[in-house]
């Protein structure tokens, strides 16, 4: 970024990251293996986000102001770690990034494109995220609440048609904990601590592009937990409506719990206004991801300015996301068995927490240096 | 520059316009044949199925133009491994390709139902085409086939007549539920519940349902009915609930609406008709001793609709009376329904489901063996009835003065 001429403010910010969270997590039933009390696996994850976003990486932003992390990174542990660490950062972005590309295809393709090319709908998403990216950080988050108000209004839709059509039961809800928490903490555990919300490592890369004028790291913790809660919404629509016994089998639980439900006969089979949702959502997250890769790219390499790597990057994206996986089950085993144990995990809490404490022992000696 | 940097903008605009407002396998409505009812059923000595589609005749049912006088739905039938097969494969019958997001029902056959629902499902819930909002419905007596391409007046649309015919009745006669394919997925799965779908009957002369001219006439020689609920165990048809089963049932699972109940006036049986305009059943189910426990309380209202005797209705202590019989008659429906279910060692009533929700560590210990622990239970009813009005007369024109 050149210069911070460029605003964003904090309902912006609080747009942004909602919408970010929602990304595929609405879709992809997070922590759907706990059953009905998938919704307490949601905001367990959520808790400890946030916990992660505002003590640890907040506190490293508190410390390096000016900085986003590839940069204090080779400030914590010297320059040539640093360096290649960050270098990981950046390639872990592309590759996430090109992850959710690629669910965004799957769930497309199996809702409604039955027969259009991933490469045809992966292209159409990446130009218009590219061109989101050169325009600049204000415009995207402008355009993130825009479509954050839109998203809002097409949940409060679906919350009404659920509300006032007969076929959903609450009490398909229950039991709560019928089978102890064993099942909660299973499904916690790696898959859901670190998808949705262990995912706002992210940020850290445009933390320092913010205004200083507000408190960027309570906003985004706000906007975890709003999102946590939409997050519940879409799955107390998912279970009420379909029932365990389906919503758990299901690829896409939204769009057939859409499509089942209708209202006197006039509004019904509104399952296209999920695929709205889907594209947006996944809009925002992919561009995130690229948005930060680009970012450290940026940093790295000593670019001058940082869209000249957005197009760059928006074709290994393109390519990951085509050859990630030969098919959606290769994909998604990948996504639950592979990528939470040795990726997320490790660049989520371990390196961000290690970094946390070699920082304050750091600036203790430094202080411990100066007084005596 | 400036010009031509613009005109190559244009150009590339226009062309967009081209491609991203295409669909990239767009089906034309004049190439698709609209199914609005399929039926399935084993082939009698193999283990194929036998698949029917109902294809709708869009010229043959628009009010402008009067048609030209042709059957307003056709029935192209196929024998298949897979449902999916006999889908592709009926392409060589119709002109145009099936296409299925308009299903309204589906009819089983009894064949298939007898040996197992289970794996038709599977079709149902991956096709994103299919809508698991399509009602499902037993064929009793006849073959499936037969059953959807009888042609019957007042709809053109045979499958929307059954729609309308399984609502009604389920509104106004509470004679058998209105089972969606998600419902019964649902109750497939779940151990402590098992399905239990409409039946579908035909009754009179079955020989020529398919010719037009039986709609010619005032009598059409045949007539559609939904009768009895299926009662299925593990996936497989075990038996059925009919008559006053039928509506013990409906009471028990909360779907009653409204119906109408014969009780005894003074001498004469079954001679005072009560009108059933609100019931609300709430269940518990819990274990003691290893034995389940189920306690249904049902709340129901009522109005008299008509009496054939001079009963006093005038009299709190008549009405009050009337109210007992009533709760002796819906009880013993309702317990005439669940030991026709428990000879069976089948939970419809989704007793089980019930016990999970409520006393979760009860149900993991009985989980595996709930067919025997259901048809164990012990069943207590308390029916609350209460008797609001007796329609426009106070009183009966044979009762006499005195």
């Amino acid at each position: 970024m050149n210069g911070q001429k460029e605003f964003i403010g904090p309902l912006h910010l609080f747009a942004w990251v909602t919408l970010f969270e929602l990304g595929t997590a609405v879709f992809i039933p997070v922590g759907i293996e706990a059953k009905q009390d998938a919704w307490i696996v949601i905001l367990s994850g959520c808790l400890i986000g946030i916990g992660m976003f505002a003590g640890v990486y907040g506190t490293l932003f508190r410390m390096y102001p000016d900085l986003t992390m590839t940069a204090y990174l080779r400030k914590i542990i010297g320059p040539i770690p640093g360096w290649i660490l960050g270098f990981a950062y950046m390639i872990y972005f592309m590759y996430i990034a090109g992850r959710n590309t690629r669910d965004f295809i799957d769930l497309l393709t199996t809702a409604a494109y039955d027969a259009t090319p991933m490469f045809a709908i992966a292209i159409c998403m990446l130009i218009a995220v590219v061109y989101i990216l050169r325009l600049g950080i204000e415009v995207f988050g402008r355009t993130a609440f825009f479509f954050f108000l839109l998203s809002c209004g097409m949940f409060l839709f679906i919350v009404f048609l659920v509300w006032f059509s007969d076929l959903s039961a609450g009490n398909r809800m229950l039991p709560v904990l019928g089978e102890g928490l064993r099942p909660v903490l299973k499904a916690l555990f790696p898959t859901n601590l670190t998808f949705p919300f262990g995912e706002m490592i992210v940020m850290t890369m445009f933390l320092p592009y913010l205004n200083k004028r507000f408190n960027a790291v309570g906003i985004g913790s706000g906007a975890m937990a709003f999102s946590a809660i939409l997050l519940c919404i879409a799955m107390f629509v998912n279970i009420s409506v379909l029932g365990v016994e389906i919503a758990s089998r299901a690829t896409f639980p939204l769009f057939t719990s859409l499509s089942r439900l209708r209202l006197a006969e006039i509004v019904q089979r509104m399952d296209s206004v999920v695929l709205f949702l889907l594209i947006i959502t996944s809009f925002f997250k992919i561009a995130t991801f690229m948005f930060a890769a680009a970012l450290a790219a940026h940093d790295l390499f000593k670019v001058q300015n940082y869209r000249l790597m957005v197009t760059p990057i928006a074709l290994v994206v393109l390519l990951t996301s085509l050859t990630v996986a030969g098919n959606l089950t290769e994909h998604l085993q990948e996504g639950l068995q592979i990528v939470p144990y040795y990726l997320h995990l490790p660049l989520q809490f371990g390196i961000p927490i290690i970094l946390l404490l070699i920082g304050l022992i750091r600036r203790w000696l430094s202080s411990a240096a100066s007084t005596s | 520059m400036k010009l031509g940097k613009l005109a190559l903008l244009t150009a590339m605009c226009i062309s967009l316009l081209f491609v991203t407002s295409g669909c990239w396998n767009s089906r034309e409505l004049n190439r698709l044949a609209i199914v609005t009812a399929m039926s399935i059923d084993k082939a009698e000595n193999s283990n194929k199925y036998e698949l029917s589609f109902q294809v709708v005749m869009p010229g043959e049912l628009s009010s402008s133009s009067k048609g030209g006088g042709n059957a307003p739905f056709n029935i192209y039938s196929v024998q298949s491994e897979t449902l999916f097969e006999g889908i592709r494969k009926a392409s060589k019958q119709v002109p145009r390709q099936l296409f299925f997001s308009h299903i309204q029902v589906v009819v089983l056959g009894e064949r298939l139902a007898k040996a197992g629902i289970e794996e038709i499902f599977d079709f149902f819930e991956r096709s994103h085409e299919v809508r698991l909002t399509s009602m499902l419905l037993v064929a009793r007596g006849s073959s499936p086939t037969k059953l959807i391409s009888a042609i019957v007046p007042l709809a053109p649309l045979q499958s929307e007549a059954l729609v309308g015919a399984s609502e009604f009745s389920a509104k106004i006669w509470s004679g058998s539920p209105v089972i969606g394919l998600d419902d019964a997925i649902r109750k497939l799965i779940n151990p402590g519940s098992e399905p239990s779908i409409s039946g579908l009957r035909i009754y009179g002369n079955e020989q020529n349902v398919t010719k037009k001219q039986n709609v010619e006439q005032t009598r059409p020689p045949y007539h559609l009915e939904i009768s009895g609920i299926a009662v299925f165990r593990g996936g497989k048809l075990a038996g059925w609930l009919d008559n006053g089963q039928a509506r013990g049932y409906m009471f028990i699972v909360n779907h009653m609406r409204s119906t109408i109940m014969n009780l005894d006036c003074q001498d004469k049986p079954n001679g005072l008709a009560l009108e059933i305009i609100k019931s609300k059943t709430k269940t518990d189910v819990s274990m003691k001793n290893g034995r389940a426990k189920v306690n249904i309380v049902v709340s129901a209202e009522g109005n008299v609709a008509e009496v054939k005797c001079g009963i006093p209705l005038d009299k709190l202590d008549v009405l009050t009376k009337l109210e007992q019989e009533w709760g002796y008659e819906a009880k013993a429906n309702m317990m005439a329904a669940i030991q026709g279910a428990q000879k069976l060692q089948s939970d419809v009533f989704c007793f089980g489901e019930v016990l999970q929700r409520k006393h979760p560590k009860q149900w993991k210990q009985v989980q595996d063996r709930w067919d025997e622990t259901f048809a164990d239970a012990e069943v207590s009813i308390d029916f609350r009835g209460q008797i609001l009005r007796s329609g426009m007369r106070g009183k009966s024109l044979m009762q006499k003065d005195g």
